[in-house]
């Protein structure tokens, strides 16, 4: 066994060697553990070390090592050791998405780490378990984490983990859209990389701090922080760190208007790309900012055609994350050279990929919160400790005024009991108020949950009255609501207005308050942004208006909150709460009350946009009907276009030969003249070959148009009895044909099990056809999916892509009552089970944008109903799906 | 003059020979072959500075033309290879992409060798 890991280990570097030359520090590293074989813990940090440098450049390698120090640690029991590799194993299952296996690591690790009280492995664990919860979304988590792991690196003095720290809470406040907070972290970061002369650090934080001035639109700002990457990235010779600050500048000189110089940067980005191994995702957004940079500058055209050739690259790998604004360029630079119908087409798919943003935006503004709000916690509970220790400095010092007044003597005894009579209720009281906060956080820890329902059942809802409704129902469980309204600004009548408001449960009729009425504090909480918190109205109204308002409807309340409801930098109008009683309203209800708001003014916002949306599906829908139409006419024209393209290739053949043939035949004529017999052989010679390789090609053409015109025989739209066994072969060759002319690296088993005793149906050929071909042009589709992306449980080993189709009669075979089955089988991917009730919907497709119209599923299954049958599928996730129709006989 | 020819079909070859077997009998054509892109990017790496004139086909299996094509452009930069596609695929699409990846000229299967023959000289 001892053998076999050494000879493995060396395997490995010897491997290692052939690879990545740059990363020197591994390079050391290798050479140590070569010439260090004792089995000791030494050997086990050398392993560990390694491991952690080659995470990127080489992760098998990597695995590889933290097997063999998992191994050698447990054998010498060292948990610092072991510790440390299951905390590096842990990231590794997480870049892997094994997030199971990441988190069962992480604990066995942390418990080691912990046992041990190894602060700088502890730092290093926390921060991979940040990472892990902030790329699962949880960002309060994350935060949680990263700022444990912060305090570790610190309290270790191990500064490049504390560097590296700070620069993820940046980069996390930058995902959560808190710039401000982003900032002070990233320069920090920056800071404490410069004092150690820690050069990967400071390349770091200055793209950091390029990326958030970026996104803030502050593009000087941003402009600086790249260029000074850049430049400690070319003192390191980082040619991968180069070339990607190389397009983030060239990016922001696109967005400040400086073509030339967005031009001349971006090309060198490009042609990295080009020159090293290819990454599509990359590919494709430098082709976005080069799209960009032409359509910007008066080159829509040449825009257009790099914006196009961007998406082609982003759905080449599924890359998702600018799709929204690669479509959008493509809708400008179509619009600017009056391509409506380009232009419309992806304006429609831009603003689709619009709206799954806000629903994140929605998810992103919720963990904002609920970050937010923890860490409001943490410096309420850090508050608390400072208030213990104070108060126990404040015992001691009380316990030596007590020594002092012994040794002064029993005549100040009576003073002295006094005094120690106040200090105690003075504590009694200190330790009571203690108790009102810790009972006070503790209640807010379980409204977080609280707020997290109320939110979600606030926005879960489309319709105004609805939401107002649960905002009301909700506001009410929480504090004395007595009136409680929500007023949404009209801007085409220029008011504010109440549709729904509640006075003591009972909802008042609909009001609504002129923008121009200052006397209003609805109007004045619209106009200025601003709060109102009001507890006693008869004493406070003069600070802010003429005379007291009076209500539209309803009693005049005695205390009121008006909070303005805004998402972002949009107003919408606001909410209040009222009372009839004075100072009605706490600190609590009104941060409770403002959590509320922000749900209430997502949900609003959320209604308004599905206004806007029902509108644009009504005008969807009339295209709609001319889009099924043409694509009735498309799927054919597409086949019959690939394939007349197709015949070309062996007309090639025979047309050039035959002409060749022409030729030699002269030429061997004038050497039988000379009487060169010999050579007018091997002409002859040369002449049958070129006849055979005519005849092949020529075969070869003619099977090629069998199938086309096999195709568009007979077009009468009545029903005829068809051999459907017939019919099927020959639309499974058609669209095997057609896919192969597409793409010639494409390649399937066909098998077919038809029933010989079925005879003629009565169907309409083409339209039952139509149905066979769309079937089996999916079936290709899955397995070719399944060929270039495995499925990730299933594996993709051994792979033999597979078509199945089979017919078969079931039931009576005399006269009615007997049904025809066709089965077209495929062993790809299978679909999920969360889309398996859409796909007969019509424009549901799971292909990626432009490749498919998402009405082929749709039209087959009108065609069968159509004919009075049924379409079905089975389908097992990873093992493929099989499509049945079933006929009357 | 060397050209390498790229095709996916063998019978490209032979019928190169053929049509062209005056001008190799002269020595004023030298052919070269590459069955698949990643052959041709092979030869080209191996042979960088011999001048060469490519003729290409675009659907191949592996490596397409228009892949081989804007290889090479982007790979060299100064003077480019002349690059000529062949490809039965005519269609206007494929034309605007081989002309936006910097293709030299544009031909259509079945191919005019006698066209093919003037485009040389005057290349030449």
């Amino acid at each position: 066994m001892e053998k076999k890991i050494s000879l493995l280990l060396f395997g490995l570097i010897v491997s290692y060697n052939f690879l990545h030359a740059q990363v020197k520090p591994a390079d050391s590293l290798h050479n140590l553990l070569v010439s260090h074989t004792q089995e000791d813990t030494i050997r086990v940090n050398l392993l560990n070390d390694l491991a952690y440098e080659l995470r990127r450049p080489k992760p098998e390698a990597t695995d590889s090592l933290i097997k063999l120090s998992v191994i050698l640690a447990g054998k010498l029991n060292y948990a610092k050791g072991k510790g440390y590799a299951l905390a590096i194993q842990g990231s590794r299952f997480y870049a892997i998405l094994k997030y199971k296996e990441a988190d069962s690591v992480f604990s066995i690790s942390k418990q080691l780490l912990e046992s041990v009280k190894d602060r700088k492995d502890e730092a290093y664990l926390l921060r991979s378990l940040g990472n892990m919860k902030m790329d699962e979304g949880n960002y309060a988590a994350s935060l949680d984490n990263f700022l444990a792991g912060l305090k570790m690196a610190q309290a270790a003095g191990d500064i490049k983990q504390e560097v590296e720290i700070e620069r993820t809470i940046g980069y996390l406040y930058n995902v959560l859209g808190e710039y401000e907070k982003a900032i002070p972290y990233q320069t920090d970061a920056l800071k404490h990389a410069e004092s150690i002369d820690y050069k990967i650090g400071m390349s770091g934080a200055y793209n950091a701090i390029g990326k958030t001035y970026k996104t803030q639109g502050n593009y000087p700002a941003s402009l600086d922080g790249y260029t000074k990457g850049l430049r400690i990235d070319e003192q390191l010779k980082d040619s991968n760190g180069i070339f990607i600050d190389y397009g983030n500048i060239g990016d922001v000189y696109e967005r400040m208007g400086n073509y030339p110089e967005a031009f001349s940067h971006i090309k060198v980005y490009l042609d990295f790309l080009w020159g090293s191994h290819r990454l599509e995702d990359r590919v494709s957004w430098g082709e976005w900012v080069l799209g960009k940079a032409f359509t910007h500058s008066g080159d829509p055209a040449k825009g257009l055609q790099h914006a196009k050739y961007s998406l082609e690259q982003a759905n080449k790998v599924g890359w998702r994350l600018y799709l929204r604004e690669i479509t959008q360029l493509i809708a400008e630079s179509a619009a600017k050279l009056k391509q409506w119908d380009t232009a419309y087409k992806y304006q429609v798919l831009s603003s689709n990929y619009k709206d799954s943003l806000t629903g994140q935006e929605i998810a992103r503004k919720t963990t904002m919160l609920q970050a937010n709000f923890e860490l409001d916690k943490k410096q309420a509970e850090i508050a608390l400790l400072t208030k213990d220790k104070q108060l126990q400095i404040e015992e001691n010092r009380r316990e030596k005024i007590f020594l002092f007044a012994l040794l002064g003597g029993l005549a100040s005894l009576i003073v002295f009991a006094v005094v120690l009579y106040r200090n105690n209720r003075q504590k009694q009281k200190a330790n009571l108020l203690l108790q009102k906060q810790k009972e006070e956080i503790d209640s807010k820890a379980s409204n977080v949950e609280l707020l997290g329902e109320i939110g979600r059942k606030i926005t879960s809802s489309l319709s105004v009255e609805t939401i107002i409704g649960t905002v009301y129902d909700n506001v009410n469980s929480l504090m004395d609501a007595s009136v409680f309204g929500i007023g949404i600004y009209n801007d085409a009548l220029k008011a504010i207005e109440f549709p729904a408001t509640y006075e003591n449960g009972q909802a008042l009729p609909f009001y609504s308050n002129s923008i121009n009425d200052e006397n209003r504090f609805a109007v004045l909480c619209f106009i200025r942004r601003e709060e109102f918190i009001i507890g006693d109205l008869e004493k406070e109204y003069k600070d802010y208006m003429q005379h007291i308002p009076r209500p539209k409807a309803g009693k005049p309340p005695v205390s009121l909150i008006y909070l303005p409801l805004k998402v972002k930098d949009n107003i919408l109008g606001v909410i209040t709460v009222q009372s009839f009683q004075k100072n009605a309203f706490s600190d609590y209800h009104l941060y409770m009350l403002r959590t509320i708001a922000i749900y209430a003014a997502i949900a609003l916002e959320n209604a308004e946009s599905f206004k806007k949306l029902n509108l644009t599906v009504d005008s969807l829908k009339k295209t709609q009907k001319q889009l099924i139409q043409s694509e009735k006419m498309a799927s054919l024209g597409e086949l019959t276009a690939g394939i007349a393209h197709e015949i070309q290739n062996p007309l090639n053949f025979v047309n050039n030969f035959s002409e060749v043939n022409t030729e030699l035949i002269e030429e061997m004529k004038e050497e039988i003249n000379k009487g060169n017999l010999e050579d007018a052989k091997a002409i002859a010679n040369d002449i049958a070959e070129n006849e055979q390789k005519i005849n092949h090609h020529g075969k070869r053409a003619d099977a090629i148009v069998k199938g086309m015109l096999q195709h568009s025989r007979s077009s009468s739209a009545t029903k005829e009895p068809t051999d459907i066994n017939k019919l099927a072969d020959e639309y499974l060759r058609l669209a095997y044909h057609g896919l192969r002319a597409k793409d010639k690296s494409f390649n399937a088993t066909m098998k077919t099990d038809f029933d010989e005793t079925i005879g003629n149906i009565n169907i309409i050929p083409q339209d039952i056809g139509r149905v066979i071909l769309n079937l089996i042009t999916n079936a290709f589709y899955a397995i070719a999916e399944k060929k270039k992306s495995p499925h990730p449980l299933k594996g993709g080993e051994n792979y033999e892509p597979i078509v199945t189709v089979t017919t078969k009669r079931l039931g009576s075979s005399l006269g009615d009552g007997g049904k025809i089955e066709i089965r077209v089988a495929d062993n790809g991917n299978g679909i999920p089970q969360k889309v398996i009730d859409k796909i007969f919907q019509p424009f549901f497709t799971t292909k990626p944008t432009g490749q498919g119209t998402g009405l082929g599923l749709s039209l087959s299954y009108d065609i069968i109903k159509a004919h009075g049958g049924e379409l079905k599928v089975e389908t097992k996730e990873g093992e493929g799906a099989e499509f049945i129709i079933l006929l009357q006989a | 003059m060397k050209i390498l020819v790229v095709d996916d079909e063998k019978d490209m070859q032979t019928l190169f020979e053929q049509r062209f077997r005056k001008e190799i009998r002269n020595h004023e054509a030298e052919f070269v072959f590459a069955y698949s892109g990643e052959e041709a990017v092979f030869y080209l790496d191996e042979h960088v500075h011999e001048a060469v004139l490519i003729l290409s086909d675009i659907n191949m299996p592996g490596m397409s033309g228009l892949e081989l094509l804007s290889y090479i452009k982007h790979k060299y930069a100064s003077p480019p290879p002349v690059v000529m596609m062949i490809t039965a695929y005519g269609d206007a699409d494929n034309y605007n992409e081989a002309m936006h990846l910097g293709a030299d000229d544009f031909l259509t299967k079945p191919l005019d060798f006698n066209l093919l023959k003037e485009k040389l000289k005057i290349k030449n």
